[in-house]
């Protein structure tokens, strides 16, 4: 099965950076050839636009939820997400709409499992190229996670 | 007196907001954009080498990396002392307009014509890309299937399709192979065919359908100055040029150099925007007002083809005629963006094509080595937004002392605020706000793409919207939310 990992984040911006570096260590630990791993820093509709082809994604981010702890894991699969889709927007797209309208147009290319690794942080807006002590622990844990659920065999 | 609050709750950087107060009567007594800008650049690239720099600025925008990168790698040829070999500008160009296509189409297609195929008044779960789906499939399969030649361009250009990494002083980092170049050419080819296909859609589909919105002076629609990067013929450039500087009536008011930049512009802070708000410093701020007496002026496609005498390619200065025949010159009308856009689009596609015949685009000579260190550079290229300067200064180790960017989001902001106010007045009387009043608010601003350095990667998905109305005593006595 074709896989694509992507790991997302502004490496410029502390914790933001946390699906860089799961992706990074996951890199290192896979061992299979169809897997393949990249880092993004861009929009939705590029991101997706990236995992047209695959059979499978496996996409990595951080998010901030009020109701979550910090360092805290949730998976989730995009289609079981609905938000509605926002026009206000000026500029951007959202990663469902952006799936939903892939998923429309290209169905043959769009992966059939589109899977989303999010870590809950508190700090997004603060410059530095290191990540907190509370997130650096969840790292290994996601890479684990993430090869157990959805990369078994690499 | 009463305030609406149209207040998307975007992650990082780059919040919107739009305030509307309504007096007690009921009619807009102010409207106001705001944007939290996130300044922080300018301060954090201080004291880091400056060769660094055209790879830490991408990181300042997820949709628009390829417009820093380009202004920051033609800052460091200034700073190096070093002129980009002929194959080298050639190269940057080519990718320069693939970016162009790319944050256009995102635009155009994406976020501003579901409201002109659906209508602004469409129920808003359906006025997005994908209600335009529903209605006409093989139109949305169309623009995601040409978007994809675009990324691949912007690819094997720039290392990475979003974050390049190929802009070095002097040059670039990687040559173009020649079977690299012949699937750059037949990829143009199919975009110069399509975007000219869509300029008789725009025609179609669009304008004719709402040539009154369009074409109308009540609201969309200041007489400002505007601004905007030239060729020596005063064509439309993107990637390099001259500065130009156009009136209300369309007569040059200013022409000047990059590095000159601050001898015509001065930026002013509003106690109420975290944003400045920058204006021709010859003529001096006045307000929120247009007219020759306020130096107020506009970026953007419209500013661009208003700055112009046309385009260098055949297909896009036809429709550049059509265009002023219809809606004259300088065209006002802040709606025209997106028919500028369109003609963009066709014009950095012919663009490609011409670059990508050339053989010589292949050669081996893709940077210069020699020149002298100045310690100052200006780069500037014409956003798909507007015109961007970077501007920076070093010790003599290159190390950095100062960063000045002015974003083409920042000059537009003034002309935002009152066009928003504009279309408010003239929409919203009695106090009565629908949802399509609101939506057409937005599309004031909409027009300019304005670029909030938003959130790059939104999970879940989704920017709630809120609408909070208040009395005069400031209690919250109805709220409207979209999530």
């Amino acid at each position: 099965m074709k896989t694509i990992v992507i790991g997302l984040g502004n490496d410029l911006l502390g914790d933001d950076s946390v699906g860089l570096i799961i992706a990074e260590e996951l890199e290192k630990r896979l061992r299979c050839g169809d897997v393949v791993v990249k880092k993004m820093i861009g929009n939705a509709f590029s991101v997706l636009e990236e995992c047209l082809g695959y059979d499978k994604a496996v996409i990595i981010d951080s998010i901030r939820l009020e109701n979550l702890a910090e360092g805290e894991v949730i998976r989730f699969r995009i289609n079981e997400v609905t938000t509605t889709p926002s026009t206000f927007s000026p500029h951007n797209v959202d990663l469902i709409t952006a799936y939903n309208l892939l998923r429309n147009a290209l169905p043959d290319q769009v992966p059939k499992d589109v899977i989303v690794y999010a870590v809950n942080i508190s700090r997004n807006t603060f410059f530095g190229e290191k990540i907190s002590e509370p997130i650096k622990k969840v790292v290994k844990k996601v890479v684990s996670l993430i090869i157990n659920n959805d990369l078994r065999g690499c | 007196m009463r305030e609406i609050k149209i207040l998307p709750i975007s992650r990082l950087e780059g919040e919107g907001e739009i305030t509307i107060i309504l007096d007690d009567e009921g009619k807009v007594k102010e409207a106001f954009f705001h944007v939290v800008e996130f300044k922080g650049f300018e301060k954090f690239c201080v004291g880091r080498p400056v060769e660094e720099m055209p790879r830490i600025v991408t990181r300042i925008c997820g949709v628009c990396p390829w417009a820093h990168h380009m202004a920051s790698t033609k800052a460091l040829d200034e700073i190096f002392g070093r002129e980009p070999t002929e194959t080298a500008k050639k190269i940057r160009e080519l990718a320069y307009c693939a970016h162009i296509i790319d944050s256009h189409t995102v635009h155009f297609y994406i976020l501003a014509i579901p409201d002109f195929i659906l209508s602004p008044g469409a129920p808003r779960s359906e006025r997005n890309v994908i209600g335009m789906f529903k209605k006409n499939p093989e139109l949305v399969k169309n623009i995601v299937k040409h978007r994809k030649y675009i990324v691949k361009i912007e690819e094997i250009i720039g290392g990475k399709s979003i974050h390049p990494v190929c802009g070095l002083p002097g040059g670039v980092s990687k040559r173009l192979t020649e079977e690299e170049r012949k699937e750059i050419l037949e990829m143009g080819k199919e975009l110069v065919k399509f975007f000219e296909e869509w300029i008789e859609k725009f025609e179609s589909l669009i304008l004719k359908n709402y040539e009154k919105l369009f074409i109308q002076k009540d609201m969309y629609y200041l007489e400002t100055y505007y601004m905007g990067l030239v060729d020596r013929n005063n064509k439309v450039n993107f990637y390099d040029g001259d500065i130009r500087v156009v009136d209300q009536k369309g007569r040059e008011v200013a022409k000047f150099r990059p590095i000159e930049y601050l001898d015509y512009i001065r930026e002013r802070v509003e106690p109420w925007s975290y944003t400045k708000f920058p204006y021709l410093k010859n003529i001096g701020w006045k307000g929120f007002v247009d007219g020759p007496e306020s130096g107020i002026y506009r970026v953007g496609p419209l500013g661009r083809l208003n700055v112009a005498d046309g385009f260098a390619t055949e297909k896009a200065q036809e429709a550049y005629e059509k265009y002023i025949e219809t809606l004259g010159k300088p065209a006002h009308y802040t709606m025209a963006y997106h028919w500028a856009r369109v003609i963009e689009m066709l014009y950095a596609s012919e663009r490609i094509v011409e670059l990508a015949s050339d053989d010589a685009i292949t050669s081996d000579d893709i940077v210069n080595y020699e020149g002298e260190f100045s310690g100052k550079g200006v780069g500037v290229v014409e956003a798909p937004r507007g015109i961007l300067y970077h501007h920076y200064e070093t010790d003599s180790n290159g190390i950095v002392t100062l960063v000045n960017l002015v974003i083409p989001t920042t000059q537009n902001n003034p002309a935002i605020n009152m066009d928003v106010k504009k279309a408010a007045q003239h929409l919203i009387t009695n106090g009565k706000v629908s949802d399509e009043i609101l939506n057409m608010v937005e599309m004031a601003f909409r027009a300019y793409d304005p670029c909030l350095a938003c959130s790059t990667h939104s999970l879940p998905g989704g920017i709630p919207l809120k609408v909070v109305i208040k009395n005069e005593r400031g209690e919250v006595i109805k709220v409207l939310r979209r999530e």
